[in-house]
């Protein structure tokens, strides 16, 4: 093992110093995500995968572009789940630090900053879970991951076809990502025959939400519905509901997050919630992923990991097929080549999403369904 | 020191955009110059011994204002900029005699509260200002039909507005009016028993202050393309009070100087943006304690000692 | 659902009650909007985290162990920072933002941003008619109730909380008489931090803590100390049952944004019709 580390600084080493030599201008990859705040267990997830596959590629020598190699450099900001923050990131991103590759997490940054990329013909990389993001003019921007609108729909009738509950209330933020939840939840339960018993839009820094939750339960929902919630509010919102005495189902079809959901609302409150999970916590290829992470963090990643690392590695490979790291143009179309790809945990992503928003700038990506059992999420079945 | 050194330095600052050239530095001298009038626009409020926290408030009526104009009705951008401003100015004078009534704490509290129901409003009334998802595709400035579509122009014309307005505040305080605003912050019972009508100089101040933050509004709109309402809450008010008082109260150049000096500071900081805000506050407190009467009154005095 | 409704509102108002005096007696004596007041709430919080949370000690005693440091940092808050500035009103507000700013940053580089969740010390529920009443806001309610008793005793009985009264209603008089004003500055500043340090340990079991935990019940406190009157002790507990009810009302019924535009629209017409609130006396 030693040796192995050695060889691999060596190796880290020579290629520095051939990176020197042919001081090759690098590939700069922008991150704009939310590293503090409610939004931060996603935002650091993301910021580090894209490091970990730039380390990988940067120990190979760099990209190979055309027969030069360029180093990988990730430039990193936190936008606090805030547009006007993120915009400012972005004009220091593309002006200051002449960067061409920015990735938005937030989807109020990601609208925020839409027309601007296709102005300067930046790629956008997003995984703002809003159907505004992409539309039929878009060129430069692409969401790297299914959202909602995406595995929604199969995840329901997952749902349908296991559990006999059919009355759901929805829960959501009262922000832009809590807003689409809640307007494509609603329709997409009542198309499959489930009765919404009600919906609620709640402040974002809310803490607490029994009255939310005396009022839910006037409603005699079987199933409730956390949407787009935030891991770590929605471990609280379970628990109080539970201690209000709501003894049905927990249901989460927006963002995951389930290690923060448990800690937030203990074993016994969160035990038989069904969520989806970005990747399979037990898969080898997400493993490896997941423990280069805990390296740097201490503890275990957020699974939208898998997505930021699988959408630079399928960058990487459409700015080799473009063979120029600045004609980003190019890059954009290369994009429909380079795909299919597998990811790193298996399963195949795919380009799309021409029927819904009007052009194919979308990854589609592998999405599981997780109960939580016993405190741990176990996969359960996979969505479309 | 000096005023004339002071402006000096004040204008050589204000080519640097030019003379480096980059984009990003006018990205970042243009917000400076956007949020230099909201600085002037709390300070003419300060002079009449009231701290006022709606500034934020009005420059977001302003904002959405002109750019609601812009987009739905088509209004011609610098008519809409002059409306959205007019709209703040309206619901000042409107609030004014309300609030302008009360005093010292009272009316901050006041402030506070109606910025958080302009913010709140913002954010609920989905269909007229697209709530916490924001209002996009602003389009941009555009005078007699010139386009301004790259920061170097949003520049110039935030330079503008901002020499017009630090005029306008000169002029004030020079004036018969700055006397009056200056009795009233001293000794309200004597200028009334002078004539001046106290509550009518309150709310016209009241007006004027709103109608430049409101003006700053339509200026970010157009130059952002992108509004939502967090920008326009508390943290903006604490923005604008600490570049006052670092500045200074007394003239309006105090705030100049301060917005120069505390505006750049997160992006020079955006690497340790958790520091920005505790080196903030340690400004604060030393300023405080040390330099109540701001950096422009202190270099004033020490030339003269 | 109405005994629901109650008892939530109730539990609410407790806590805000804790934050209002506080922040309404650091008013009444010294004149200062203390903005810094969420912070001292939330060190409470962050303090319980170390010490319950972290290092296990006893729940009691870390929930007065956190409150007592809060209100040290108060007293040394008071003495170094605020005492210059006395007379001042503006200055003062705006130093307690600064010292507000401060010690968010301050937490915020030692702990991170991230929410943090303290082991909840009791769970289970019980029930009062049709209402679910869950054991660890109990134990919050009854500490709060005690620590609200205590405080009205040492506020009419004990020298130093008659002194605080005398000064707030008149300094001069209250120095004519012997009373050092700076000490009761200082205690009074002190045992407001206290009761929000208190108040911070007992719900940092109950949500989760971080440093931006403070911006709500700073604000709920000034609403209520606004509708209370401020300078005004049982204006701040008229205030708080009546925000806490009427906020569990609105919220329950409509959602909790339109509870929270009610609250303004209510400091808005109090300050506008009756600025020295409900209970308040007359402006000075």
């Amino acid at each position: 093992m030693r040796y192995r580390t050695v060889l691999r600084s060596a190796i880290v080493a020579l290629g520095l110093c051939v990176m020197q030599a042919w001081a090759a201008e690098p590939i700069k990859i922008g991150v704009i995500a939310a590293t503090t705040g409610g939004g931060a267990p996603w935002g650091l997830a993301a910021v580090q995968a894209v490091k970990i596959k730039a380390n990988e590629v940067n120990a190979q020598g760099g990209l190979d572009v055309d027969g030069e190699r360029h180093k990988v450099e990730v430039i990193a900001y936190d936008d606090k789940y805030r547009a006007a923050d993120a915009v400012s990131a972005y004009n220091r991103l593309v002006r200051q630090d002449g960067v061409k590759y920015v990735y938005i997490m937030g989807s109020s940054g990601t609208l925020a900053v839409k027309n601007q990329v296709e102005d300067d013909q930046v790629i956008g990389l997003t995984t703002s879970f809003s159907g505004k993001a992409i539309d039929a003019d878009t060129k430069f921007m692409f969401r790297v991951f299914s959202i909602s609108a995406n595995y929604i729909p199969s995840l329901i009738d997952w749902l349908k076809e296991h559990y006999k509950e059919r009355r759901v209330f929805l829960a959501n933020p009262n922000d832009e990502t809590g807003w689409d939840q809640d307007q494509l939840t609603a329709r997409l339960f009542k198309e499959r025959g489930y009765e919404v018993v009600g919906r609620d839009l709640y402040e974002r820094n809310q803490k607490d939400f029994q009255p939310l939750f005396t009022k839910i339960m006037a409603t005699n929902p079987e199933i409730i519905d956390l949407g787009s919630t935030s891991p770590a509010t929605a471990g609280i919102m379970i628990r109080q509901a539970r201690d209000i005495g709501f003894k049905g189902r927990f249901l989460k079809t927006g963002g995951s997050g389930p290690r923060d959901i448990v800690a937030g609302a203990g074993k016994e409150a969160a035990e038989g919630m069904i969520s989806t999970l970005y990747a399979d916590p037990n898969n080898a290829g997400y493993r490896r992923l997941a423990n280069e992470y805990k390296k740097v963090y201490g503890q275990e990643p957020n699974e939208i990991l898998i997505a930021y690392y699988d959408a630079t590695s399928i960058l990487m490979r459409a700015i080799q097929k473009a063979g120029d790291i600045n004609d980003t143009a190019k890059v954009a179309q290369s994009f429909a080549s380079v795909l299919p790809m597998d990811s790193a945990q298996g399963g195949s992503i795919t380009l799309g999403g021409k029927q819904m928003w009007g052009v194919d700038n979308q990854f589609l990506t592998p999405m599981y369904i997780a109960a939580i059992k016993d405190g741990e999420a176990v996969v359960v079945g996979k969505a479309k | 020191m000096r005023n004339r050194y002071l402006y000096l330095i004040l204008v050589v600052l204000a080519l640097v955009p030019w003379l480096l050239g980059n984009r990003y530095v006018f990205h970042v001298a243009t917000m400076i110059t956007i949020m230099i009038p909201m600085a002037l626009s709390m300070n003419l409020m300060l002079k009449i011994g009231q701290l006022s926290i709606a500034q934020p408030a009005f420059m977001g009526i302003g904002a959405y204002g002109s750019a609601l104009l812009a987009m739905r009705l088509g209004v011609p951008p610098v008519l809409a900029l002059l409306a959205g401003a007019l709209i703040a100015t309206a619901i000042a004078v409107v609030v004014g005699p309300l609030f302008l009534r009360i005093k010292g704490v009272y009316f901050v509290l006041l402030t506070y509260a109606f910025g958080q129901i302009v913010n709140l409003v913002f954010q609920e009334w989905t269909t007229l200002f697209g709530g916490n998802n924001g209002l996009y595709g602003i389009p941009k400035f555009s005078i007699f039909g010139v386009r301004l579509t790259q920061s170097p122009h949003y520049y110039a014309l935030g330079l503008l507005l901002l020499a017009l307005f630090y005029a306008l505040m000169r002029r004030i305080e020079r004036s018969d009016i700055g006397a009056i605003f200056e009795s009233l912050n001293e000794n309200e019972m004597l200028s009334r028993s002078m004539g001046s009508d106290a509550l009518g100089w309150r709310i016209g101040s009241f007006a004027l202050s709103a109608f430049i933050a409101g003006v700053s509004g339509g200026v970010y709109a157009f130059y952002i393309g992108f509004l939502s309402p967090e920008t326009f809450g508390f943290l903006m008010s604490v923005d604008l009070i600490v570049v006052n008082a670092i500045g200074g109260v007394a003239s309006a150049l105090g705030p100049v100087v301060g917005a120069i000096l505390i505006l750049p500071l997160p992006e020079l900081l955006r690497d340790a943006r958790e520091y920005q805000l505790l080196i903030y506050g340690v400004c604060l407190v030393v300023f405080l304690l040390f330099f109540r009467q701001g950096l422009v009154v202190f270099l004033q005095r020490k030339r003269r000692a | 659902m109405i005994e629901q409704i109650i008892v939530n509102g109730i539990l609410a108002s407790l806590i805000y009650i804790l934050m209002a005096l506080g922040f309404t007696l650091i008013f009444g004596i010294m004149r200062i909007v203390n903005f810094a007041h969420g912070e001292f709430y939330m060190i409470g919080a962050m303090v319980m985290l170390m010490l319950f949370g972290s290092m296990g000690l006893p729940y009691f005693l870390a929930v007065l162990l956190a409150g007592l440091l809060g209100g040290l940092l108060g007293v040394v808050a008071e003495r170094l920072l605020f005492r210059p500035l006395v007379g001042d009103e503006l200055a003062g507000m705006i130093m307690s933002l600064a010292i507000g700013i401060i010690l968010q940053s301050a937490i915020l580089l030692t702990f991170g941003p991230a929410e943090q969740s303290v082991t909840r010390p009791f769970s289970g529920t019980w029930h009062l008619f049709s209402a679910a009443v869950p054991w660890d806001r109990t134990v919050v309610a009854i500490c709060a109730l005690l620590i609200l008793v205590i405080f009205y005793l040492f506020m009419k009985y004990a020298r130093l909380g008659l002194a605080m009264q005398a000064v707030a209603q008149d300094p001069e008089t209250a120095s004519l008489v012997g009373i050092e004003p700076g000490t009761v500055y200082a205690s009074a500043f002190g045992l407001a931090c206290l009761m929000a340090g208190l108040a911070g340990a007992l719900m940092a079991p109950v949500y989760t803590v971080g440093p931006y935990m403070g911006e709500l019940p700073m604000l709920k406190a000034f609403v209520v100390v606004i509708l209370g009157g401020l300078g005004s002790l049982p204006g701040a507990v008229l205030g708080g049952l009546l925000i806490g009810l009427s906020e569990s009302v609105v919220t329950t019924l409509f959602s909790s944004t339109i509870a929270l535009i009610v609250s303004f629209v209510l400091v808005l017409m109090i300050v506008v019709v009756r600025p020295t609130g409900l209970l308040g006396r007359g402006a000075r």
